[in-house]
C-alpha cells in the first residue's frame, strides 16, 4: 500500500464527513476502511518507521493507526503498546508529533477534541483514546449503565445528547475509574450512547458514521451480557423516544434558581418516613426510614461526590455514621435514641457542601410540628398517618413534644427515644361524644364515611389513609368505600382530568374501584369528594385528599445488596487495587450470625485475560469486620511471596464472596489510572523501577531516597526505567505544573539476616524545631509511597516512618521526652516512666510523683476501643482539667482557630486536641483535614509543650496495649484516621 | 381515570405480576405467590405479618373471604420460605448484641438446574423487576409458588444464559443439602444431649408447646399453652415483631427448666425446620409417626401431608412435583408415578413419617 495514497483517500473522507458534519466533531476511528485495508495501512506504517521518521503527508495514516490503538487500550501502557506494535518508533518516532497530527487532524476536519480534568492530565494520550470513541473495555460498562438505569430514560434525554451524557455519568459512581474519566465529556458520551440506543429508530439521524456506529455495536453484542444489556436498554430508549417523538435540540439542564431546585427536590419525594417498632414490654423504638438518595445524583450532579464519598450521621441516631454510598443503595432504616429538633437537618454528611445542604434542608427534615400520629397495623408496626385524623376501631401511637398531662383517654407507653411523649389510643366501635371531646382536647381530627386504598396489589408504600408511593412502571387502582348513601364521588387530579361517578345504584359501604392512568415521577394529588343529592342541590357527604408519590424503580444488579440478607461495605465504594492491596481499603460483610462465605482471590492482567493467579481462601464467619478481612488477607494470601510477586504484574484484583443461597458479591480492583504510575520488575540482576509517564508535559524530576538516608533525595535522570541498588529505596517522580508526583518503595535484595538490618540517620545532626514542617513532609512522603508486593518493602517504610517520628517529636515534645521515648521504645521503661514525662509534679523534698490524673490505666483500657472522636474527648478533658491551652494574660485561648471556620473557645481546644493526636499518630492525615493552618498549629503545640506530650503519651500508650499490632494504613496500631 | 369492576382489578394486577389474567386472579396460588414475590421487593427485611397485611389488605373488596385469603397468603408465604425465594434470618444487628428478631429478607435472583436441563428459578430483585430478559421473562411457568424455566427443544444452553445475566447458580446438592439420615431415636437423644447440658432457664414469656399426647394428624390443634405438663417438649415463643422463636423445652408441671433455642448457631435452616424435624422424631419414637398419604391420580399421584415439614424436604418435593391444593391436609404435591417409591422411602427414612392407609385414622 502505498502511504501517500491512502493518507489522500483518508484526507477526502474525512474531508467529506466534516462538510456533513455540524455540531458533531469527526473521530478518526470513522476512517472508512475495511478491515484488509486497515491492516494494509498499519503494516505500511511500521515498514515506514522502522527505518524513518513519520512523515508529515502520512499524518491521518498515523493518526488513525493512533486511534485504533486506542480503541483496543484496556487502561494498561497505552505507549508501550504503541511501541510494541511498532516497531522503530522508539528511534525514529516521539509522541509530540502524535498529538501535533491530532491538533492538525481536529483543525482541518473538526476533528474531537479531548476535553477536561482528564484530557489535562493525559495531554497526549487523551487524543488517541479519545479518537477511539468508545475503547472495547469500556462498551461493557457502557451498556451495563444504560441497562441498569433504562426505566430513568425519558424521551427529553435524548433531545439533547449533553443532556444524556450527564445521565450517564451520574449514574456512573460505581464504575472504573477509566470509565469516569470517559463521562468528564458528557456531551462525547451522550453522542455515543443515542448512536448506540437509537441506530434502528425511524428519522434518527445517525451521529457517527454509519460503518462505525455499526462495528461498536457489534463489538458490544459480541459479549452476550452486553448484547442482552444493550437490546432491553434500546427497547426502552425506543418506547420513551416514541411517546414523545424525536428530536434533538439544545435545552438547559441545571438549575440556575434555588425555587427551581427546591420544586425539583420535593418532586423527587426525598422526605425520610417515620414508623414505630413494638418492643417487648409495650415499647416502641422510633425508626426513621431514609429513603434512596441516588437520584439526587442525577439531577444535582454537583453533589456527587458528597454523596458516594463521605459518611453520612442521621440526626438523632446514636452509633456509627452510615458508610460511604449507603444512602445509595435503596432505604436505610436506622433506629432513632433522641428525636430530632425541627429544624435539625436529619442528615448530615461528613464533607461538607452547601448546595447539598440547601437540598436537604428543602425536604430532608421532620414534618413540622409539636405532634404526629402514627396508625398501629396489623404487622404491629405503626406508620406515620400525617393527616393526624383517626378512624374508629382503629390502634394509634400519638407522639407528641410535650408530655400528656391527664390524658382523658389513652395509656401512655414508653418510646426508647428521647425528647418526646406517646399515648396508645384504641378508638371504640363506634366514637362517643367523650371521645369526639378527648380527640379535640388532644387536637387530633376524625377520618370520616371515606375510605380509601390501594386495590389489588399494596403500593410501595401506605400510610393507611392517604399518603402512597407507588412506581412508575405501576397502573394504580384505588378502591374507594363510603359508609353512607352517596350519590355522586368526584375524583379530581390536581394536575390531570377528573371523573365523576354516579354511585345511586351502589349500596353504602360497597367498595368501588378507580384506575389512575400512569403517572410520571413526582408528587401528585387526588382529592376524592362525596356527594348526596339534596333536592336541586347537592350536599358534602366526605371527602378526601391523597398524596401519590411516583418513582422510578431501582436498577437491578448483579451485586445488589437491596433487601437481601447479606451486605458488603467496601469503604471507599471503588477502591483502587494498591488500596485494597495496603488496607486502604476496608471491606465489611454482614451476614447471618455464624454462616460463612467462601472468598475467591484472582489477579488478571487485563480485562477479560485467563486470571494470573487464582486462590480459593479459606471460608470466612460472618458477620466480618473490617479488621477480621485484613487479617485473613494478610495470612491467607498477602503473605505468600508468589501472590506477591504476581500483584506486581497485575492490573485487575477481583474477589469473590459467595455464601451460598444468601448471595455473592465480586469485588473488582484496577490499578491507579494517573499521568505517572511507577512499578517494579525483578530481574536477575535485581529490580527495575519503572517509570510510566502519560502526562504529556514536561519530562518528571526523578529522587531516590535510601533507606538509611531518608531525608537526602539523589536526582536520577529522566529514563522509563531505573536500575535499583541491592539496598533499595524511595523512588519519587514528579510534573511541577501538574503538581502529579508519583511515588514507590522498592525493597532490599535479601539474602542473609543481615540484609535486612538498617539504621536510618538524619541529613542535619541537630536539628531544631524549624525542621518540624520539613521532617513531617518526609513522614507524608514515605507513608504516601506505594508498595510493591514484596512485605520487606512494608517493613522498611515502618522502620523508616518511626524513625522520622521518633526525631519529630524529640523536637516537639522536647529533649528529654525524646530521651524518654527512645527508652521506651526499647522497653528500659514502662508505661508509668512514660507518664512521668509528660508532666511529672515535684515534692517539696525534690522527688518526682506521677502525674496519675494523666490518661489513669483504667482510661486507657476504655479507650482502646474506643473510637478517635473519644479519644480525642478525652484529650480535651484532659486540657480543660489541667488548663494545658496557652492562654493569654485575659485568660481567652490564644491558640488559633485551626478548622473550620470562626471556632469558639471550646471548639478551639477540640481542634488542638485533633490537631495533637493527628500529629502524634499519623501526620500525613493533616495535608487535608488542617487546610493550610499547619504552621499555625504547630506553634500553638509548642507553646503547650505538656498538651503535645500528653497527645503523643495516648498515642503511644494505646500502641503499647494493643502490641503494636498495627493494621494496614495505621502508623501506630489504634490510630487510623478517616480523612 | 375510569371506573373498574372487581374482575377487572384482578385481571390488571394479574397482568401486572407477569401472569395470564385469562387462567389466574389474585386468589389463586400462581397470583398469591406474585403479589408477595411483589411485596417482599419493596419490604424486606420485614416480618411475615407485615408481608401478609401488604397482601391480603388490598383485596379488600375482592375476593369472597377474607380469613380463606389470608390463610392462603400465610400458607403460600411459608411455601415460599421454604421454596428459598424468601429467606428468614436473625436481624444483622450494628452494636453487635445478640439479635433476637427474625426477619425475612429476598433471596438474590438465583437459579437452580435439573439433569433434563429443566432450570428452577429463585430469589427476588428489589423492586420486583425481573433480572430476565422479556423474552425469558415471558417463558416462565408458574406453578403455585414455583417458577421454571423449561430449555427450548432441549438443547438450549439456559445455565450459560441465566450466569451471563448474573444470577447466582446454586447447585442441586446446595439447594436440596439435607441432614444425614439417622434413625429418629438418635436423633431426639442428640437434642436431649444438648439440653442437658445448658445451664437451668428461668420463666420464658409467650411460651407455646406442642404437645406430643395430641393427635399428630392435626397440627394447628398440637399447641398448647404449657399448664402442668412435664417432659420435653418442641416449643415456641412469640415475639412482639417478627417471627417466632422456635426451642426445645424442659418443663416440670409446666414451668420452665432448661432451653436451647433452634436453630444452632451457625446452621442453615430455620428454628422451625430443626423443630419440626425433632418433633417427627419425638412422635416416631413414640410410636405415633407423623402421616403421609398417597393418592393415585392417573400416572402420577398425590402425595398429601399433615404437619409441616422442614424446608429441605419441601424443596425435594419442589423439584420433582408440582405444588397441589390438599384437601384435607396441611400441603400436598403431585409427583410423577415413577418417583413415587424413591418418595415413599425418603418419607420414611428422613422423616420418619409413616404412610396412612385407606381407613386408617389418628
Amino acid at each position: 500500500m502505498d502511504l501517500g495514497t491512502c493518507n489522500q483517500r483518508l484526507r477526502d473522507h474525512f474531508s467529506a464527513l466534516a462538510r456533513d458534519r455540524k455540531d458533531i466533531p469527526v473521530f478518526a476511528l470513522e476512517h472508512d476502511l475495511a478491515q484488509a485495508e486497515l491492516l494494509a495501512l498499519e503494516s505500511a506504517l511500521r515498514a515506514h518507521i522502522r527505518v524513518a521518521p513519520p512523515e508529515r503527508n502520512h499524518q491521518i495514516a498515523w493518526v488513525v493507526y493512533a486511534a485504533e490503538i486506542g480503541y483496543g487500550y484496556a487502561g494498561d501502557e497505552y505507549w508501550q503498546t504503541f511501541e510494541s506494535e511498532t516497531p522503530g518508533w522508539k528511534s525514529n518516532g516521539r509522541r509530540e508529533w502524535i498529538r501535533d497530527a491530532f491538533f492538525s487532524f481536529q483543525r482541518q476536519f473538526s476533528g474531537a477534541k479531548p476535553s477536561g480534568p482528564w484530557a489535562e492530565h493525559f495531554s497526549i494520550i487523551a487524543w488517541p483514546i479519545t479518537h477511539a470513541i468508545l475503547p472495547r473495555d469500556l462498551q461493557q460498562q457502557l451498556a451495563w449503565v444504560l441497562y441498569n438505569y433504562r426505566h430513568w430514560f425519558s424521551a427529553e434525554l435524548f433531545e439533547e445528547p449533553q443532556r444524556l451524557g450527564e445521565f450517564i455519568a451520574g449514574w456512573s459512581w460505581g464504575t472504573s475509574a477509566r470509565f469516569q474519566n470517559l463521562v468528564q465529556a458528557p456531551a462525547l458520551v451522550g453522542q455515543i450512547a443515542s448512536a448506540l440506543l437509537l441506530q434502528a429508530e425511524e428519522g434518527f439521524k445517525p451521529l457517527l458514521y454509519p460503518a462505525t456506529l455499526k462495528r461498536i455495536s457489534e463489538d458490544v453484542d459480541r459479549e452476550r451480557r452486553g448484547r442482552e444489556w444493550l437490546r432491553s436498554a434500546r427497547e426502552a430508549a425506543e418506547q420513551r423516544v416514541r411517546t414523545r417523538g424525536f428530536a434533538i435540540g439544545r435545552t438547559n439542564a441545571t438549575f440556575e434558581r434555588r425555587d427551581e431546585a427546591h420544586a425539583e427536590v420535593i418532586r423527587l419525594g426525598i422526605e425520610p418516613r417515620l414508623l414505630l417498632r413494638p418492643l417487648e414490654g409495650s415499647r416502641f423504638e422510633v425508626l426513621l426510614e431514609i429513603p434512596d438518595l441516588s437520584n439526587l445524583m442525577f439531577h444535582f450532579p454537583q453533589v456527587r461526590d458528597v454523596l458516594a464519598e463521605s459518611r453520612c450521621t442521621v440526626s438523632g441516631a446514636v452509633g456509627r455514621p452510615l458508610a460511604r454510598g449507603r444512602c445509595l443503595h435503596g432505604s436505610q432504616r436506622v433506629v432513632l435514641a433522641d428525636w430530632p429538633r425541627p429544624d435539625d437537618v436529619l442528615l448530615k454528611f461528613e464533607q461538607s457542601d452547601p448546595q447539598l445542604e440547601f437540598l436537604l434542608r428543602a425536604e430532608c427534615m421532620l414534618r413540622p410540628g409539636t405532634s404526629w400520629l402514627f396508625r398501629v397495623a396489623s404487622d404491629g408496626l405503626a406508620y406515620e398517618s400525617r393527616g393526624l385524623r383517626v378512624r374508629a376501631g382503629s390502634k394509634y401511637v400519638l407522639v407528641r413534644t410535650e408530655p400528656f398531662t391527664c390524658p382523658p383517654v389513652g395509656s401512655s407507653v414508653e418510646l426508647t427515644c428521647e425528647g418526646v411523649h406517646a399515648l396508645l389510643l384504641e378508638t371504640p366501635a363506634a366514637i362517643t361524644p367523650d371521645w369526639e371531646r378527648a380527640l379535640k382536647e388532644l387536637q387530633l381530627g376524625q377520618a370520616k364515611l371515606v375510605e380509601v386504598w390501594p386495590a389489588g396489589l399494596s403500593a410501595v408504600a401506605w400510610d393507611g389513609e392517604g399518603h402512597g408511593e407507588w412506581l412508575s412502571s405501576e397502573t394504580p387502582i384505588l378502591g374507594f368505600r363510603c359508609d353512607h348513601v352517596v350519590d355522586e364521588l368526584t375524583i379530581a387530579q390536581s394536575d390531570g382530568p377528573s371523573l365523576s361517578i354516579s354511585l345511586s345504584d351502589t349500596p353504602p359501604g360497597e367498595p368501588i374501584f378507580v384506575e389512575v392512568p400512569s403517572l410520571p415521577v413526582g408528587i401528585h394529588n387526588l382529592s376524592f369528594a362525596a356527594r348526596c343529592s339534596n333536592g336541586a342541590h347537592s350536599d358534602l357527604v366526605g371527602d378526601l385528599e391523597i398524596i401519590m408519590r411516583i418513582r422510578e424503580p431501582r436498577p437491578w444488579s448483579p451485586s445488589s445488596i437491596l433487601r437481601g440478607p447479606l451486605e458488603l461495605r467496601l469503604d471507599p465504594a471503588a477502591p483502587t487495587l494498591e488500596q485494597l492491596w495496603e488496607g486502604k481499603a476496608s471491606i465489611e460483610i454482614c451476614g447471618p450470625d455464624g454462616r460463612q462465605t467462601n472468598c475467591k482471590v484472582r489477579f488478571c492482567a487485563r480485562p477479560g485475560d485467563v486470571p494470573l493467579l487464582e486462590r480459593e481462601l479459606p471460608p470466612l464467619t460472618m458477620p466480618l469486620s473490617s479488621e477480621e478481612w485484613a487479617r485473613h488477607f494478610e495470612i491467607y494470601f498477602k503473605k505468600d511471596d508468589k501472590h506477591a510477586n504476581v500483584y506486581d504484574e497485575s492490573r485487575i484484583l477481583e474477589i469473590d464472596f459467595l455464601a451460598d443461597e444468601l448471595g455473592r458479591f465480586t469485588i473488582r480492583c484496577e490499578r491507579e489510572f494517573t499521568p505517572l504510575r511507577w512499578t517494579i520488575r525483578r530481574e536477575a540482576a535485581g529490580f527495575i523501577a519503572c517509570l510510566h509517564d502519560d502526562a504529556g508535559r514536561e519530562d518528571p524530576s526523578v529522587h531516590r531516597f535510601s533507606f538509611e538516608r531518608p531525608t537526602i533525595g539523589e536526582r536520577l535522570l529522566t529514563t522509563p526505567e531505573h536500575p535499583v541498588p541491592r539496598s533499595g529505596g524511595l523512588y519519587v517522580a514528579g510534573v511541577s505544573d501538574l503538581r502529579a508526583s508519583a511515588s514507590i518503595i522498592v525493597p532490599p535484595i535479601v539474602h542473609d539476616l543481615s540484609d535486612l538490618g538498617c539504621e536510618p540517620r538524619l541529613n542535619a545532626p541537630s536539628p531544631t524545631v524549624e525542621h518540624i514542617p520539613e521532617l513531617v513532609r518526609f513522614v507524608q512522603l514515605w507513608s504516601a509511597a506505594k508498595l510493591p508486593g514484596n512485605v520487606i518493602a512494608e517493613l522498611r517504610r515502618r522502620k523508616v516512618v518511626g524513625f522520622l517520628m521518633a526525631h519529630l517529636w524529640a523536637l516537639i515534645g522536647g529533649d528529654r521526652w525524646g530521651r524518654k521515648e527512645d527508652e521506651f521504645s526499647r522497653e528500659v521503661i514502662g508505661i508509668g516512666g512514660l507518664r512521668l514525662a509528660v508532666s511529672s509534679i515535684r515534692s517539696p523534698n525534690g522527688s518526682e510523683r506521677p502525674p496519675t490524673d494523666i490518661f489513669p490505666r483504667e482510661l486507657l483500657t476504655e479507650l482502646q476501643t474506643a473510637p478517635l472522636s473519644h479519644r480525642c474527648a478525652a484529650l480535651v478533658d484532659l486540657i480543660e482539667r489541667r488548663r494545658l491551652m496557652p492562654y493569654s494574660a485575659r485568660s481567652r485561648p490564644i491558640a488559633p482557630s485551626l478548622h473550620p471556620v470562626k471556632s469558639n473557645g471550646d471548639a478551639s481546644t477540640a481542634k488542638l486536641a485533633e490537631f495533637a493526636l493527628r500529629i502524634a499518630s499519623d501526620p500525613a492525615t493533616l495535608t487535608l483535614w488542617a487546610d493550610g493552618e499547619f504552621n499555625r498549629g504547630i506553634e500553638s503545640l509548642l507553646k503547650a509543650p505538656t498538651l503535645a506530650r500528653a497527645a503523643r503519651f495516648l498515642v503511644l500508650a494505646i500502641d503499647n496495649q494493643l502490641h503494636s499490632a498495627v493494621q494496614p494504613g495505621e502508623i501506630y496500631a489504634g490510630w487510623r484516621w478517616s480523612a | 381515570m375510569r371506573r373498574l369492576n372487581p374482575e377487572e382489578v384482578h385481571a390488571q394486577k394479574v397482568r401486572e405480576l407477569g401472569l395470564d389474567p385469562a387462567a389466574l386472579d389474585l386468589n389463586t396460588p400462581e397470583g398469591v405467590a406474585g403479589a408477595l414475590r411483589r411485596a417482599v421487593s419493596h419490604l424486606c427485611p420485614c416480618s411475615s405479618a407485615t408481608l401478609v397485611r401488604s397482601v391480603v389488605d388490598p383485596l379488600r373488596g375482592l375476593v369472597s373471604d377474607p380469613e380463606q385469603a389470608k390463610n392462603l397468603v400465610q400458607d403460600t408465604l411459608e411455601a415460599m420460605i421454604s421454596y428459598g425465594d424468601v429467606l428468614e434470618q436473625p436481624e444483622f444487628q450494628e452494636d453487635d448484641s445478640p439479635a433476637a428478631r427474625l426477619l425475612l429478607y429476598a433471596a438474590p435472583a438465583s437459579f437452580v438446574v435439573r439433569q433434563s436441563g429443566l432450570v428452577i428459578l429463585l430469589g427476588i430483585a428489589a423492586d420486583h423487576l425481573s433480572p430476565l430478559g422479556s423474552e425469558l421473562e415471558r417463558r416462565i411457568q408458574y406453578s403455585g409458588h414455583v417458577r421454571r424455566l423449561s430449555p427450548l427443544f432441549g438443547t438450549e444452553d439456559l445455565r450459560g444464559e441465566l450466569r451471563e445475566l448474573g444470577l447466582l447458580e446454586l447447585t442441586w446438592d446446595t439447594w436440596l443439602r439435607c441432614p444425614r439420615p439417622i434413625a429418629a431415636s438418635q436423633a431426639v437423644a442428640a437434642s436431649n444431649q444438648a439440653l442437658d447440658e445448658v445451664p437451668p432457664s428461668r420463666d420464658i414469656p409467650g411460651l407455646q408447646i406442642l404437645d406430643p399426647m395430641r393427635p399428630v394428624g392435626y397440627y394447628r390443634g398440637r399447641w398448647t399453652e404449657p399448664k402442668t405438663h412435664t417432659g420435653r417438649f418442641v416449643a415456641r415463643r412469640r415475639q412482639t415483631y417478627g417471627a417466632d422463636l422456635w426451642c426445645y423445652v424442659q418443663l416440670n408441671n409446666g414451668h420452665p427448666q432448661r432451653m436451647i433455642d433452634f436453630p444452632a448457631f451457625g446452621s442453615r435452616w430455620r428454628g422451625c425446620d430443626e423443630a419440626w424435624h425433632l418433633q417427627m422424631a419425638i412422635d416416631a419414637n413414640r410410636n405415633s409417626p407423623q402421616l403421609f398419604r398417597v393418592k393415585p391420580t392417573g400416572n402420577a399421584a398425590v402425595l398429601e401431608f399433615f404437619s409441616p415439614a422442614p424446608a429441605w424436604a419441601r424443596r425435594r418435593w419442589d423439584a420433582i412435583g408440582e405444588p397441589v391444593p390438599g384437601a384435607g391436609s396441611l400441603f400436598a404435591y403431585r409427583i410423577p408415578e415413577t418417583e413415587i417409591e424413591e418418595e415413599r422411602r425418603f418419607a420414611s427414612d428422613a422423616l420418619w413419617l409413616e404412610e396412612m392407609t385407606t381407613g386408617s385414622k389418628w
